[in-house]
């Protein structure tokens, strides 16, 4: 029973690092794509955006997000064993069109009137990032 | 043996499904020793039991038994709502004019529990209502002096309860709890209570008074102290007032008042044990007995295989932090507002249980209040479309709230954290897609 525990621990051990490479390996690429779906999001948002009529303004408003972002890898090291955790952070924008009638504001250059820094945390299991 | 004692004992044995930690009102029968609360199982959840209760004394003109068995099966039908058979098979033995008569009685008690209030929802209290029909096998040989087991002696009973439960105040992991329980007992036949059916022996004793038994009328008061909890498991006080009218102590001109005392430990497994004194304050028959109950409530139901992200095997040396290719500088005013998405944390299917490969990310929450200890959050829940709005906006809190208990476990400060239901109102992806929903089922920590 010792020796099938103490196998059962080098075991653990030994495959530790390799699950921090096999990690840190696929989060560059997930949170390059993650991104990419950050900009799907943003596009997809430009399409359904509700317009108000203010009165002498039609206003409409979407988020979309910021291109720069950092991927940010770790590992917490309190589970056992250590689970690799990554974190993608970026800024999430409100932007607000407007213009005197709708067809005017869809044309019009999108402002930015609110900015949230969002920071999502996924982690890695059984070979993929978890979301 | 002389006098009004008796001395008895129960075991029950109950299997389900359930939330991790077991709870007796899976049997759907009880929700503390005996005292129904307003928990309900959860939509499409089954539990089933098994009950023993055994009770042995004297009343003076004899000695006598009684044994009680109770098969349960419970379902969850929808949210709020629990639909419960009951079947149980009761013996009771005793000296009639020197010799030893035995009756049984059985049936069928067919119920529901419907919870109108919700505390967990914003509401002052929690309520349900509680309606059953008993169908007894109509001995009527069976004495009417037990208090609820009076109802199987007769052909048809129908049970109506108004139930309450307050949560006084929380403690780490667990609650305090108040519960009050008003109701009664309707008889179809209630001539059947008269005493010209009781035995001789009984009917010598309460010569001169009332001729027969009025409906009972049931009430109780319950409540549930946390002794001390951790996540893994719970020792709670139960202290229970209970009584009814329309039983023996009523030919005497009382009400029947019973007080259970006793400690409960449940593990967050499923298991959990209970047992205590109970004692007549009032009695005829049973001044004090001993009860004790074990029950085990089965692993939830794993939920379905959530999509993830196909991670394609590249060799990215990534430092940490890194920044990524930054694309042409982008004119935005400066954040206001912050939040945190928990991605990784993963709830069992339809349920607010999370599941313990999360405790990852709700360590790096935890860690990052710990490193901001002025900072308050609120927890919000988010779901994808799938179920109705309210069935969502009432998972979202669910979740919401099951995400605060686990940060408060560890290590923050439940004054710190809100919770807020959000439900399917704010997606941020298309719910056509599988991959789109799983990116609308979230936790956001929205820094206040």
């Amino acid at each position: 029973m010792k020796s099938r525990l103490l196998a059962i621990t080098l075991l653990l051990l030994s495959a530790s690092p390799a699950l921090a490479e096999d990690a840190a390996a696929a989060f560059g690429k997930f949170c390059e794509e993650w991104m990419q779906k950050l900009e799907a999001r943003e596009r997809r948002n430009t399409t359904i955006i509700k317009w108000e009529d203010k009165g002498t303004t039609v206003l409409g408003s979407y988020v979309g997000y910021s291109k720069q972002h950092t991927c940010e890898l770790k590992e917490n090291k309190e589970n056992k064993p250590p689970v690799p955790v990554g974190k993608i952070t970026y800024l999430e924008v409100r932007y607000e069109k407007a213009g005197a009638t709708q067809e005017e504001a869809e044309r019009s250059q999108a402002r930015p009137v609110e900015t949230t820094e969002v920071t999502e945390i996924f982690r890695y299991a059984k070979g993929v990032w978890v979301y | 043996m002389n006098g009004k004692w008796a001395l008895g004992f129960g075991v029950a044995l109950v299997f389900c499904t359930a939330t991790a930690f077991g709870s007796p009102t899976q049997s759907g029968e009880t929700g503390l020793a005996t005292v129904p609360t307003t928990d309900v199982l959860d939509a499409w959840r089954p539990s089933a039991g098994v009950h023993l209760n055994g009770l042995a004394g004297s009343t003076g003109s004899g000695s006598h038994e009684l044994w009680r068995t109770q098969f349960t099966l419970g379902l969850g039908l929808i949210e709020d709502l629990e639909l419960t058979a009951q079947v149980p098979y009761i013996q009771f033995s005793r000296d009639v004019a020197g010799r030893r008569h035995t009756d049984d009685v059985g049936g069928v008690r067919l119920g529901g529990k419907y919870r109108l209030l919700n505390e967990e929802y914003g509401d002052w209290l929690s309520g349900a209502l509680l309606a059953a029909v008993v169908i007894g096998n109509g001995r009527d040989s069976f004495p009417a002096i037990l208090d609820r087991e009076s109802a199987w002696g007769r052909r048809e009973a129908y049970e109506v309860m108004a139930i309450a439960d307050k949560k006084l105040f929380s403690a780490a992991h667990d609650d305090a709890v108040l519960t009050l329980n008003a109701g009664g007992l309707f008889f179809d036949q209630p001539e059947h209570f008269a005493l010209s059916n009781q035995s001789p022996s009984f009917q010598r004793r309460f010569r001169g008074r009332r001729a027969s038994f009025s409906n009972p009328f049931e009430f109780a008061t319950a409540l549930r102290l946390p002794i001390y909890a951790t996540e893994n498991f719970r020792i709670q006080l139960l202290e229970e007032l209970r009584g009814n009218t329309g039983t023996v102590d009523n030919l005497k001109g009382s009400v029947p008042t019973r007080l259970f005392s006793g400690v409960r430990f449940a593990a967050a497994n499923g298991m959990a044990l209970q047992g205590g004194a109970d004692f007549g304050l009032s009695g005829f028959l049973e001044p004090y007995r001993f009860m004790a109950s074990f029950s085990y409530a089965m692993p939830e139901q794993a939920e379905p295989p959530v999509p993830v992200a196909r991670a394609i095997p590249a060799p990215v040396a990534l430092p940490t932090p890194a920044t990524a290719a930054a694309s042409p500088a982008e004119v935005l005013p400066p954040p206001v507002k912050r939040k945190v998405v928990l991605r990784g944390v993963k709830f069992d299917f339809a349920q607010s249980t999370i599941r313990p490969d999360s405790d990852a990310i709700l360590g790096e929450a935890a860690a990052a209040l710990k490193a901001n200890p002025d900072v308050k959050v609120a927890v919000e829940g988010h779901t994808d479309s799938v179920g109705s709005d309210e069935y969502n906006l009432r998972l979202s809190i669910h979740r919401g709230l099951a995400v605060r208990e686990r940060l408060e476990h560890l290590g923050i400060l439940h004054e710190r954290l809100s919770v807020r239901a959000r439900g399917e109102s704010q997606p941020v992806a298309s719910n056509d897609t599988e991959s789109g929903r799983a990116e609308n089922r979230r936790v956001e920590l929205l820094v206040e």
